[in-house]
């Protein structure tokens, strides 16, 4: 509904959330350190940031979440993606490409 | 996200919010554990990771409240969280809150109230359809009027000829005895009023009857052939307990049996503000229900139905004037004998009552009561401004525990909008109350008659929306100024006594200041009115109003023709003129204050300005001993006598104005004696006496030119007779009563009242309602503004509580301390009381129009007002000043 408007910076993180849930389901510290493989360590997500995101993309009907065990046993919320997740990652990424494009040429333009 | 799942999840978030609550904790939690538990994989003890954890998570509260903010409803939340903030702490304040819950109450609550009764009095459309678009037309008897009703014969004729309409339709008082016959054999007989109609006026005015029908356009046509009525829904249920078969049901009016063919809808009144008639009868029906009988349909010179209409889809009213200017002029020539010199005015009919009434009255009432909502506005802002600067020190601790700015110009919001509606709905219970008493004071209250008071839909918008905007206007700019001055005292530490110099100090000086002039104005305008009032009351009248007994008769109700009318009275006059402690009696037609009919007329050799021939002026017909009775004086000639009656010559008494206006210039007043005037009929009539001139219509007003008739000559059946006693008029009433009874064991007489009464109630209605509210305004004012300036005072005194201190220490007098603080007081109270003189100088004159026999500049209330407001301020600042010199040094001193 907003998707047009969400902001450069908010969406990229929604994207990246949405990217490193795409394969598997994770909990919140598995996804900050999955973004910051996945972007060889550029992206840096601190709990203050993940932690509204999560919930605001599960408002959103993009996650759903369950309770579950970690690998050393230890309780732990995890996040997998819906249908509308999907549909929004790839939506995500496609506009995603027009903007790097865009901004790719008006840079080499001189 | 659909609507379906942003409220599901809105519901959750709201509903299960402890359940939500935990959740977020463990996962918050939980993601700490989980780093910790990283750290110590990557070899730190599990002390250092726990602790690395912690500040990597940065704070686990924090995080959480993020995360709420991210979630639907966290607004909603917030805002009943403040709520429950702001209700705490408005208990914690039981003055404050009360004082400014009060003065928005008194300044909304007399807003809505005001506008209500001027509403009632001018402004409220009429309750048809499509108000908007009626057109009143009046026919004038000569240019120098704009109203007149029309002739029934002339409306017929402007509906056959008057292309501009799409329907016009007419309508004529009636009051008519009703006995409910069969159709509820309990009820008892009643005086009802109602209207002689067109047949279509139903159609016209598009007013669908709930039950039955309007009027079929013969029952128009044909006189006195279809008695068909239609009654008004107050009627069907008062007297007929909403009986569903009242159709086709009998009920007899003035002895005349008629049909009910309809019920009108409960919204609809009638068409004229202070008019609710209870009964619709055909027009052709006239001569079981009028007076003049046939003549109401049969004389063009009776001008008696007053004319609404719609115009056709893109005809203006300048066209539809043109028209009519047109057809008069053509009636004219057709019927010179009736139409000489009439007109035509066209005009909305919401345009024709706003220039019908005294519009100035209303408006200055208006002004008055917005100066007093403005004044509770100010004072609200001036305590919640000083509100917002002593809870400084509270509101910098919120900022540097991490408040943001906007949650904390939120959380004063919410307290002005919590203030805002409470003040409102106790505005509107007060509005409600007094509308209620408004109603009480109204002469005919409870009938179908005088103003109808009530509390509107739009009156109340009006107040919703005053209740808005003052929160806004004055819950905004403390909430910016104190959040403002504590980032300040934030930012550089300082003490928060250095904000008593700050812009929100000055603005409140300003208010206080704005408000005490304000409360001087509206002090002199109320003392103006109130010496206007009294003066109007000892008022020299021109008449005796003392020991004077009215008793209105209307034997027509009995089904009397004019002379078994004239008969009654004669007997009557004959029998209560010699009751032990009746000094003389009389009959009048009209009496001073309660009706005023004017007659046009001719005088022979006068001409007016414009060259038309007939004059508007005022009639009564009295019988002999009138003007004995009333001890009106005589100037020259004589008295009506029992030898002027309708076989004998026209005769007639003027007062000096109409022998001044018309005959006599400034020259002898005896030489109007002999002139001729004539009524339309054209037949001669004699000036015989020229009387003092007396009170008619409303008090205060230069007495009109009027003309007497001989009652024995000119009467019609309706009288009231004037009875001149030795003590108290009540203590004869039940003799006269007896009397009544023993002509005619049915009659009942309409009404029996006290000159005075009558004077007091209806003479003096609207300057008594104006000078209570204004008094109640100027005292309204005036209280407020003491308490505005109390507040201040003693704002300023807390603020001052260590400096006080000190120089008590360092030995300061008691006196010089009570000093410093009343001079800062009034100085205020000075500088407030000049302006407001000032500006009361330039607005009385506006007035001037409504006072009677004061000045608009009157010395005595311009000084009287001053010596109020200096006490009332010296009070409000001599109790926070002398409670500032029983500070204690030591606890001054450590007071922060």
């Amino acid at each position: 509904m907003t998707q047009n408007q969400t902001n450069l910076l908010q969406g990229t993180l929604d994207m990246l959330i949405l990217k490193s849930l795409a394969l598997a389901e994770m909990h919140g510290l598995g996804i900050a350190r999955r973004i910051e493989q996945i972007t060889k360590g550029t992206f840096q997500v601190k709990p203050g940031s993940l932690f509204p995101a999560l919930h605001r993309m599960e408002e959103e009907g993009w996650l759903t979440s369950v309770w579950g065990e970690s690998e050393n046993n230890r309780r732990a919320k995890y996040y997998k993606l819906t249908g509308a997740g999907r549909r929004q990652l790839e939506f995500e990424t496609k506009r995603w490409g027009r903007i790097s494009l865009a901004i790719a040429r008006a840079l080499e333009t001189s | 996200m659909d609507l379906l799942t942003r409220l599901a999840s809105l519901s959750r978030n709201l509903i299960a919010r402890k359940r939500v609550e935990r959740e977020l904790d463990d996962e918050v939690r939980s993601y700490e554990q989980l780093l910790a538990d990283e750290k110590i994989r990557n070899g730190m003890n599990p002390e250092q990771a726990r602790r690395a954890a912690r500040i990597e998570l940065g704070g686990i509260e924090q995080v959480k409240e993020q995360a709420r903010d991210a979630r639907p409803g966290h607004l909603l939340e917030a805002f009943l969280r403040d709520l429950r903030l702001t209700f705490r702490s408005l208990r914690q304040k039981p003055g404050f809150t009360l004082v400014v819950v009060l003065s928005l109450a008194l300044g909304i609550g007399a807003n809505a109230a005001i506008f209500s009764l001027i509403d009632a009095i001018v402004f409220r459309p009429l309750p048809v359809p499509h108000a908007g678009d009626l057109i009143a037309i009046d026919t004038a008897a000569s240019k120098l009027t704009r109203y007149g009703g029309s002739s029934y014969l002339d409306y017929i004729d402007f509906c056959a000829r008057a292309k501009s309409f799409k329907n016009l339709a007419i309508a004529e008082e009636i009051s008519a005895g009703m006995s409910a016959a069969t159709a509820a054999p309990s009820s008892k007989p009643e005086n009802i009023d109602g209207y002689l109609v067109s047949a279509n006026f139903f159609s016209a005015l598009e007013v669908q009857p709930i039950l039955g029908r309007g009027f079929l356009p013969e029952e128009g046509q044909v006189h006195e052939k279809y008695p068909v009525a239609v009654i008004s829904y107050s009627l069907w249920n008062r007297v007929f307990a909403q009986d569903p078969g009242i159709i086709g049901k009998i009920i007899k009016l003035n002895g005349h049996s008629f049909t009910i063919v309809g019920v009108a809808p409960k919204s609809f009144t009638g068409i004229e503000l202070f008019y609710r008639p209870d009964i619709f009868v055909p027009a052709a029906m006239a001569a079981h229900l009028t007076v003049d009988g046939p003549d109401t349909l049969k004389q063009r010179s009776y001008r008696g139905f007053y004319m609404l209409g719609r115009l056709h889809l893109g005809v203006s009213v300048a066209q539809a004037q043109a028209e009519m200017n047109v057809i008069m002029s053509d009636l004219e020539k057709e019927h010179p004998e009736s139409n000489k010199d009439n007109v035509a005015i066209v005009r909305n009919e919401m345009s024709r009552r706003m220039e019908l009434s005294n519009v100035a009255v209303p408006a200055i009432l208006g002004a008055l009561v917005i100066l007093v909502l403005l004044m509770a506005c100010a004072n609200v802002a001036s305590l919640l401004m000083a509100r917002a600067t002593s809870r400084i020190k509270e509101t910098s601790t919120r900022l540097a525990l991490g408040a943001t700015r906007a949650c904390l110009v939120r959380q004063f919001l919410t307290e002005s909008m919590v203030l805002a509606t409470l003040g409102g709905t106790a505005g509107i219970l007060l509005a409600d109350a007094a509308i209620k008493g408004f109603g009480a004071l109204v002469p005919f209250s409870g009938t179908s008659q005088g103003p109808d008071f009530r509390l509107d839909l739009r009156v109340l918008a009006c107040v919703a929306i005053a209740s808005a905007a003052s929160v806004l206007l004055f819950g905004l700019a403390p909430a910016f100024m104190a959040v403002k001055d504590a980032w300040n005292s934030v930012m550089t530490t300082r003490s928060s006594a250095s904000a008593s110099r700050s812009f929100s100090s000055i603005a409140r000086r300003v208010l206080i200041g704005g408000q005490i002039a304000l409360s001087v104005v509206l002090l002199i305008v109320s003392g103006l009115f109130l010496k206007s009032f009294t003066h109007s009351q000892n008022l020299d009248f021109g008449f005796d109003p003392n020991h004077l007994l009215l008793v209105t008769i209307d034997p027509m109700l009995r089904g009397y023709s004019n002379e078994q009318a004239s008969r009654f009275h004669e007997q009557l006059l004959q029998r209560v003129g010699v009751l032990p402690g009746v000094k003389s009696a009389t009959v009048g037609e009209r009496v001073p204050f309660l009706s005023g009919a004017s007659w046009d007329i001719s005088i022979d050799g006068y001409t007016a300005p414009d060259g038309e021939r007939f004059i508007d002026t005022l009639t009564n017909e009295v019988d002999p001993n009138y003007f004995a009775t009333m001890r009106i004086p005589l100037l020259h000639g004589r008295e009506f006598t029992s030898n002027d009656t309708r076989k004998s010559p026209g005769v007639a008494v003027v007062n000096e104005t109409f022998a001044r206006r018309y005959v006599t210039g400034d020259g002898d007043l005896s030489k109007a004696l002999g002139r001729i005037i004539r009524l339309r009929d054209a037949a001669p009539i004699q000036i015989v006496g020229v009387a003092k001139d007396s009170t008619y219509g409303s008090i205060g007003t230069p007495p009109p030119p009027v003309f007497y008739l001989p009652y024995l000559q000119q009467g019609g059946p309706n009288a009231t007779l004037h009875v001149r006693t030795e003590g108290d008029p009540a203590i004869v009433l039940p003799a006269i009563r007896t009397e009544m009874a023993t002509l005619d064991t049915e009659i009942a007489p309409i009404s029996a009242l006290k000159m005075t009464d009558l004077i007091s109630q209806q003479g003096l209605f609207l300057p008594r309602i104006v000078t209570m509210l204004g008094g109640a305004f100027g005292f309204v004012a005036m209280s407020l503004a003491a308490i505005g300036l109390y507040g201040v005072v003693s704002f300023m005194v807390g603020r001052r509580t260590q400096e006080i201190g000190i120089r008590m220490m360092l030995g300061a007098q008691r006196s010089e301390v009570l000093r410093m603080v009343l001079v800062n007081g009034l100085t205020l109270a000075a500088v407030g009381l000049v302006v407001g003189v000032g500006v009361a100088v330039l607005a009385t004159p506006l007035i001037r129009s409504i006072l009677v026999g004061v000045s608009p500049w009157d010395p005595a209330i311009f000084l009287g007002v001053c010596l109020v407001l200096v006490t009332a301020t010296a009070v409000a600042s001599w109790i926070p000043a002398s409670r500032a010199t029983h500070v204690d040094p030591m606890v001054a001193l450590r007071h922060e």
